[in-house]
C-alpha cells in the first residue's frame, strides 16, 4: 500500500513539475502585441502597461502596447479576433465587453467564443456615489429627494450601467435623468463639479469617500462595498442585476494550451504580488487582485454573455 | 495662367462627384451604425458621422470652386504636362509605399532560401536589422524619387540626401523609443 501511495505521490509531483516546466519554458515566438481597450494614461491603461513592463523584466518577453479604444472594448475585440493565436497578440478589456457589449451588438458578429480568456486581474468596487454636499447620507435620502420633485442627474459610463440605472429608477418608482459620459473619471469629475448629482464609480471614489467629499449610497455589485459595507446592494434595492466585472486579458480563440497557461500564470503572479508595481496599483486603485483563469474564466465570459441577454430584455420593456 | 482656364470648374466637379460617392455609397457600405444611433433610450454618435461630415466639407469645397471660383483669375491650365506630373508623383509614392510594405518580408523570404526552419517577418518586426528594411528602402526611394523628378535627373547626391534623411528619421522616431514601431511594422 505504501509503495502505491509513494508511486502516486511521485507521479503527481512529476506531473506538477512537468506542467510547471511547460509553462516556464514557453516563450512567445516574437514580440507580443498588447491591444489596450482603454484610453492612454488612465488607471486601466497604466495597469496593463505595468503588467507588460514587469513581464518583460521578469521573463524577457517583449511587449508592444497599443491603444485600440472605442465602443466599450468592441473595437479592440474586433481587431484582436483575427490576429494570430500563438501568443503574439493579446488584448486587455473588461468582462463587460465580452458580456453585455457583445450581446447588445449582434451585428458585430462577435461572441466570447471568438476569444481565449487568459486571466482577470482585478474586480471593481462599483458604487453609486453622490457628493456629500447634496446632503444625502443614504440611498433612501436621494430617492426621497427625487420623489419630492428634484431632477436627479445620474452619471453612467457604459450602456450596461445606463440600463442598470434605468432599472434602479423603475424599481424605486423614480425617473432618473441618465447622462452617459466617457469613463469613470468623467463621472467623478461631473459629480465633483456639480454637473451630475450621482453616478457610478468603479473604485475611483475611494479617496473622496475617505476624505468625506463623496458618499457611497449603494453598492452596484452583488456584494457590499468593502469601504461602505452598510450601503445596500442593487439586489436590496429591487434590481436583480448588478455590475460585477473584472479587467481581463484575452487572446484570439484557439490559443494552444501551453501559451495560454504560461501567459495566464505569468499575469496572475504579477498582479497577485502587492510588492510589484502592477500589484501595488491594483491594490490601491481596485482593492486588490482578483484572478480567474483557465476553464473557470471561459465559463465566466460565457455566463456574462448569457446573463447580458436577460438584462437587455429587462431594460427593453 | 489664364482666366480662360476651366481647371477650377473641372476640379470642383470632380470633388462634387467624389463627395457624393463618398456620402451616399462608400460610407453607407462601410459603416454599421449610421450618423446618429439610438441605443436603448440614448442617442449616440454613429460610425458614419465623422466621415459624412468630412464628405460634406468636400462637397462644399467643390460647390465653392464651381459656383464662386469658376472664373477666378490665375487658374493653372490643365494640360498633359500638369496631369503627367501629378500621375508621376502618385505612381512614385505608390511604388515607394509598396516597397516599404514588402521589402522586409521579401528580405526574409530571401534569407529563408536554404534555411530548414523558415523565419517569419511578423515575428521579426521589432528586431534589427529586419525592422528597418522596409522603412529604409521605401523611404529612400520616396525621397530620392521625388528629388529626381523635380530635378529631372537621378544623381548620387539625391540618393545620399535620401539615405541621410531616412537614417535621421530612424534615429529620431525609433531609437529612443522601445514601444514605437516604424512603418509598416505596426500593420504586419
Amino acid at each position: 500500500m505504501k509503495r502505491i501511495v509513494k508511486t502516486a505521490i511521485a507521479m503527481f509531483a512529476a506531473a506538477v513539475m512537468s506542467t510547471g516546466a511547460i509553462a516556464a519554458d514557453w516563450m512567445p515566438p516574437g514580440p507580443i502585441k498588447l491591444m489596450i481597450a482603454f484610453r492612454a494614461g488612465g488607471g486601466a491603461d497604466t495597469q496593463a502597461r505595468l503588467i507588460a513592463e514587469e513581464l518583460e523584466n521578469k521573463l524577457g518577453w517583449k511587449f508592444i502596447p497599443e491603444q485600440v479604444t472605442g465602443k466599450g472594448g468592441m473595437n479592440m475585440a474586433a481587431a484582436l479576433k483575427d490576429m494570430p493565436n500563438d501568443g503574439t497578440a493579446i488584448g486587455m478589456a473588461v468582462t463587460e465587453t465580452f458580456g453585455y457589449n457583445m450581446a447588445a451588438a449582434p451585428k458585430s458578429g462577435l461572441t466570447p467564443e471568438d476569444f481565449t480568456g487568459l486571466a482577470t486581474t482585478a474586480g471593481f468596487q462599483m458604487g453609486i456615489v453622490a457628493p456629500t454636499s447634496k446632503g444625502w447620507t443614504t440611498f433612501d435620502d436621494m430617492i426621497q429627494a427625487a420623489k419630492g420633485g428634484e431632477d436627479i442627474r445620474f452619471g453612467v459610463m457604459s450602456p450596461r450601467l445606463a440600463d442598470l440605472a434605468y432599472l434602479l429608477g423603475k424599481a424605486q418608482g423614480v425617473d432618473f435623468n441618465i447622462v452617459t459620459v466617457r469613463g469613470g473619471k468623467a463621472v467623478m469629475d461631473g459629480v465633483n463639479a456639480g454637473d451630475l448629482d450621482v453616478g457610478f464609480m468603479a473604485g475611483i471614489q475611494a479617496k473622496g469617500v475617505e476624505a468625506g467629499d463623496l458618499v457611497n449610497l449603494a453598492s452596484a455589485l452583488s456584494e457590499p462595498l468593502v469601504q461602505t459595507p452598510d450601503a445596500p446592494t442593487l439586489a436590496d434595492l429591487g434590481v436583480e442585476f448588478n455590475s460585477d466585472g473584472h479587467f481581463v486579458f484575452v487572446a484570439p480563440a484557439g490559443m494552444p494550451a501551453e501559451a495560454r497557461d504560461a501567459i495566464a500564470a505569468a499575469i496572475a503572479e504579477i498582479v497577485s504580488d502587492e510588492n510589484s508595481k502592477a500589484g501595488g496599483l491594483i491594490k490601491n486603485a481596485f482593492g486588490g487582485s482578483s484572478v480567474v483563469t483557465g476553464e473557470e474564466l471561459t465559463v465566466l465570459l460565457s455566463q456574462s454573455y448569457q446573463d447580458a441577454g436577460k438584462l437587455l430584455d429587462a431594460a427593453s420593456e | 495662367m489664364s482666366s480662360e482656364s476651366r481647371s477650377n470648374l473641372i476640379l470642383g466637379i470632380c470633388f462634387i462627384l467624389f463627395s457624393l460617392l463618398l456620402i451616399f455609397v462608400w460610407i453607407p457600405l462601410d459603416t454599421d451604425s449610421g450618423i446618429l444611433e439610438r441605443v436603448r433610450r440614448q442617442v449616440t454618435i454613429g460610425d458614419a458621422l465623422a466621415p459624412t461630415l468630412a464628405g460634406v466639407f468636400l462637397l462644399l469645397g467643390g460647390i465653392i470652386l464651381v459656383v464662386a471660383e469658376r472664373n477666378a483669375a490665375d487658374q493653372p491650365e490643365i494640360d498633359t504636362v500638369n496631369l503627367g506630373f501629378v500621375a508621376m508623383v502618385i505612381v512614385m509614392l505608390a511604388i515607394s509605399v509598396l516597397v516599404m510594405r514588402y521589402a522586409g518580408p521579401a528580405a526574409v523570404a530571401l534569407a529563408n532560401i536554404g534555411r530548414e526552419t523558415p523565419l517569419e517577418y511578423r515575428l521579426l518586426r521589432d528586431t534589427a536589422p529586419w525592422k528597418y528594411t522596409g522603412f529604409f528602402f521605401g523611404g529612400t526611394l520616396m525621397i530620392a524619387g521625388l528629388i529626381s523628378m523635380i530635378e529631372g535627373r537621378v544623381t548620387i547626391k539625391s540618393i545620399l540626401i535620401a539615405i541621410a534623411a531616412v537614417v535621421a528619421m530612424i534615429a529620431v522616431y525609433d531609437l529612443p523609443f522601445d514601444d514605437l514601431l516604424l512603418p509598416p511594422n505596426g500593420d504586419v
